[in-house]
């Protein structure tokens, strides 16, 4: 059972939103949409929900997933502000006809999963972003959807309460067996969550991979920027061979470039000092975080910023050093 | 979708043939029955309109009237729109409820009480008299729309311009206003027209003395003497649609949008 | 709350005073019986008594009702069945949309004059059955203008009103489709449940304010009948504007009491729709803050 989403377009007023976007979801599929805001996402989630018609090519639902099974999360929630939680959860199965006794016991399931208990005769208005979060969620579950569409589900809680529903969400859909594309801009949000990642920017699909392969080899300097884990440090390669100033390092070249490129060095990557390690830089700058101290060095003119390092020795600014990169390190072409 | 793009159609066409009907009526000499169009056309039922010795005065005391009111009414509705929204003791219904009174409030019963007690205050047939009972009228549209400006404006843009040390004045004329100018001029615009339109007011606390448009209208509407009334109607569209569009360019300045003197 | 801003809310204040209280309190005192002007100082009541024993009167309250009633919900139902149409269609064909909303800004007593120039029977329906056979002479077209109906005068309403219903319905669907029902759609609903349950409760307390708005104008309303009335089955505003005409001073406390009759129908009319308004779903005191 899956979603085939192929090659759609949609412009508005002569503006494109969405150009020629194709992906695949499985079933029990975490996927997220990510890139920058206003690139188009949310039309997609609305053209898969059947609330705008594509211009162009196709939103094929296969097995038994169907339209009628898909449900869309909007960003504001839209909780129906004239209706108590219970009857917003209850709407879906009230307009189907189900039988009374088995929407009360049904609401009753879905209150207690979603810890709503004591809200039921709360209406919207009374409720917190999480406590609304949730109801809307509810709302879509309790109708046993094969696949929830999630429109930046998360943006508008903080920190902690985001933790929380990121496991909620890998809970209830380990539980009720549903697929889920969801859409984000936030890289953390979205490296935590899915199973695979469909970026988008400029309209268009730039990559799509699951997150480990998106950090460790993004297809473009554009994809690289949209992540914004890496430093970019400029060279020469020849082969798999990258000289940077004095230092000459074993990279990975999979494009075959040549001359001048950026090799793309994550800002948390495993560094070690070794007297005689490959990279020369100078310390310039030490920050202290919980995590490990971010560490600023200048190489080759160049800034180069490592975050959560572990190195054995406390480093003073203005120190000569040799760093060991792990090898295989991406380059793309310049910016 | 088609069905709806034909009842809209439908009741486009519906509103349009009584107003081609007016037109008509004004411009015929000759129509009688069972004639669907006129059998002939001039200016006769214009000259007699031009005739009437009330022709000029009704115009001159309807525009005159109407801006006098449009000014007081929105004198009155700007502050009293600050107020409200800044108060916070009254419950918003309550003060809605007070707003609307002029609209729920039978206008018979208003117009005759206010007519006994202006008699007693000698401001029965006077100018005054008049203006005042229309503000009385015209308040719950101004204020209505100048609410809703007011809230969708808010209060930070004036805060930010007393923290930059402008003083009441300034901040009203430099920043309140231009903000408000759409508001304003919807406001305004409805404020002329219901003034203009008023029969009721204009003819109890008036007491003869005073003629607008509508009181020149009504008789004639009233015996069926549909080409001089239609004259009139058109006459009254026309002439209100001017003192709109003069207060409108008043308020929004040249082309809509007042250059700011540095 | 500095003092020196009540002077912004005084002027406000002052005008209504004027007019409402003074004017109505007056108004009640001489229904009342006090009228010193004409000698009159002794409190009654046989005034009321008077008139609603009268059968003409009680006859031209129910007539007006009649026309309130019919011309508002009217003007209600068919104007949000337009605000439904416009929703989809205006964008494309805003010309169209905007010629619409034109009878809005033309005055009752023009609207009046076109109608009847229509529906006398020299009217131009008559003429062009005429022409259609459908009347074999000018007296065979039916009594629309001046008739015990006032069918003409419910026209003239809807004609009136119809469009401002749609105008303002419209801004609230707009902002509704674009969201709730859009939600309540892909939660499954057809297009009727996602109106009954929930446009219709969102709307609900708009419909009701429009109501207390259409029916005070449309049940006391002077012109409309004045142009297009029958003499024989007058509306309220209509008896009391012939009363205040007479020179005579002593049926003014019976005008009086006719003019604090028609304005606590107004009253309790408003606030019998705004509570059930309130009971109803979508109702707004129960869920907004």
């Amino acid at each position: 059972m899956g979603l085939n989403v192929k090659e759609i377009s949609y412009r508005y007023e002569k503006r494109p939103v969405v150009k020629d976007v194709s992906f695949t979801v499985n079933e029990g599929e975490i996927v997220t949409l990510f890139g920058p805001s206003g690139a188009g996402k949310t039309t997609i989630l609305k053209m898969i929900a059947g609330l705008l018609t594509p211009q162009t090519g196709t939103v094929e639902f296969t097995g038994n997933n169907c339209r009628a099974n898909t449900l869309l999360v909007f960003q504001d929630y839209l909780l129906f502000p004239h209706m108590t939680v219970r009857e917003n959860i209850a709407f879906g199965l009230k307009i189907r006809h189900v039988a009374r006794a088995e929407v009360r016991q049904r609401v009753a399931e879905m209150v207690t999963e979603f810890q709503l208990a004591g809200l039921e005769k709360q209406y919207p208005a009374q409720l917190s972003g999480g406590q609304q979060q949730r109801v809307a969620l509810a709302r879509a579950i309790i109708l046993r959807p094969k696949l929830l569409l999630l429109d930046e589900p998360f943006s508008s809680l903080d920190g902690n309460l985001r933790q929380q529903m990121y496991a909620y969400l890998r809970r209830l859909q380990a539980r009720y067996h549903f697929a889920v594309i969801m859409v984000s801009h936030d890289q953390q949000e979205t490296f935590l969550l899915s199973d695979r990642v469909v970026v988008i920017a400029n309209h268009q699909v730039q990559q799509v991979a699951s997150p480990q392969k998106l950090y460790t080899q993004p297809v473009s300097r554009l994809v690289a920027d949209l992540l914004g884990c890496f430093n970019y440090l400029r060279g020469t390669v020849k082969g798999t061979s990258f000289q940077v100033g004095t230092s000459q390092l074993t990279v990975a070249n999979p494009d075959h470039l040549q001359g001048t490129v950026e090799l793309l060095v994550p800002f948390t990557c495993k560094a070690t000092l070794r007297k005689d390690g490959d990279l020369l830089a100078t310390v310039k700058d030490v920050f202290w975080q919980p995590a490990g101290p971010t560490v600023v060095f200048q190489v080759d003119n160049q800034r180069l910023e490592l975050r959560q390092t572990a190195f054995t020795q406390e480093l003073a600014a203005g120190t000569q050093v040799h760093l060991d990169l792990p090898a295989g390190g991406r380059v793309v072409r310049c910016h | 979708m088609r069905k709806k793009v034909v009842i809209l159609w439908l009741a486009s066409l519906m509103v349009l043939v009584p107003i081609v009907m007016i037109i008509l009526w004004a411009v015929a000499v000759k129509w009688t029955y069972p004639a669907v169009l006129p059998s002939q056309y001039g200016w006769l039922y214009f000259r007699r309109a031009y005739a009437d010795p009330n022709f000029w005065p009704s115009i001159w005391n309807s525009t005159v009237i109407a801006f006098v009111a449009t000014v007081v009414t929105l004198a009155i509705a700007l502050p009293a729109c600050r107020f409200l929204t800044m108060q916070h003791l009254l419950s918003g219904r309550l003060i809605e409820f007070i707003i609307y009174l002029p609209m729920i409030l039978p206008a018979i019963a208003i117009v005759t009480s206010t007519e006994t007690e202006f008699l007693r205050w000698q401001l029965s047939g006077t100018y005054l008299g008049v203006v005042i009972l229309h503000v009385f009228f015209m308040l719950p549209y101004a204020m209505q729309i100048m609410l809703e400006s007011y809230r969708k404006m808010g209060t930070a843009y004036q805060l930010t311009a007393y923290n930059l040390g402008a003083n009441t004045w300034q901040t009203f004329w430099r920043i309140t206003v231009p903000l408000l100018r759409p508001g304003l001029i919807a406001a305004a615009s409805l404020c002329y027209i219901i003034s203009y339109s008023q029969y009721l007011p204009t003819f109890f606390v008036g007491d003869s003395n005073i003629i607008t448009l509508p009181l020149l209208l009504i008789p004639f509407a009233n015996n069926g003497r549909f080409g001089v009334g239609s004259v009139y109607s058109i006459i009254f569209i026309v002439t209100s649609l001017i003192g709109v569009g003069v207060i409108t360019t008043i308020i929004g300045g040249r082309h809509g949008i007042k250059r700011q003197r540095n | 709350m500095k003092k020196k801003y009540l002077l912004l809310i005084l002027p406000f204040v002052g005008l209504n005073s004027v007019v409402i209280i003074a004017a109505l309190f007056q108004s009640i005192a001489i229904s009342l019986g006090y009228y010193p002007v004409i000698g009159l100082r002794h409190l009654t009541l046989s005034y009321y008594f008077a008139v609603f024993s009268d059968r003409y009167f009680v006859r031209s309250l129910i007539y007006s009702l009649y026309l309130g009633l019919v011309s508002t919900v009217g003007a209600l139902a068919l104007g949000l069945v337009m605000a439904m149409a416009l929703e989809r269609v205006a964008g494309n064909h805003r010309w169209l949309a905007r010629l619409f909303t034109v009878p809005i800004t033309i005055p009752h007593i023009i609207v009046a004059l076109m109608i009847m120039q229509l529906l006398t029977q020299s009217g131009l329906v008559s003429r062009v059955a005429y022409h259609l056979h459908l009347i074999s002479s000018i007296d065979a077209f039916p009594l629309l203008v001046n008739d015990h109906w006032g069918i003409s005068i419910i026209i003239v309403f809807l004609y009136k009103e119809i469009p401002y219903v749609a105008v303002t319905m419209l801004a609230i669907l707009r902002q509704l489709q674009s969201g709730y029902t859009s939600v309540a759609r892909n939660l499954g609903a057809s297009r009727w449940q996602a109106f009954w349950h929930v446009t219709l409760p969102l709307v609900q307390p708009t419909l009701f304010t429009l109501f207390i708005i259409l029916f005070c104008f449309t049940f006391a309303n002077f012109e409309v009948p004045y142009i297009l009335g029958n003499p024989g089955n007058e509306t309220i505003a209509l008896t009391i504007y012939d009363q205040f005409l007479q020179p005579d001073l002593q049926s003014r406390p019976a005008a009086f009491a006719l003019n604090t009759i028609l304005s606590v129908i107004c009253l309790a009319a408003t606030l019998l729709a705004l509570l059930i308004s309130r009971l109803l779903p979508g109702g707004k005191d129960r869920y907004q803050e």
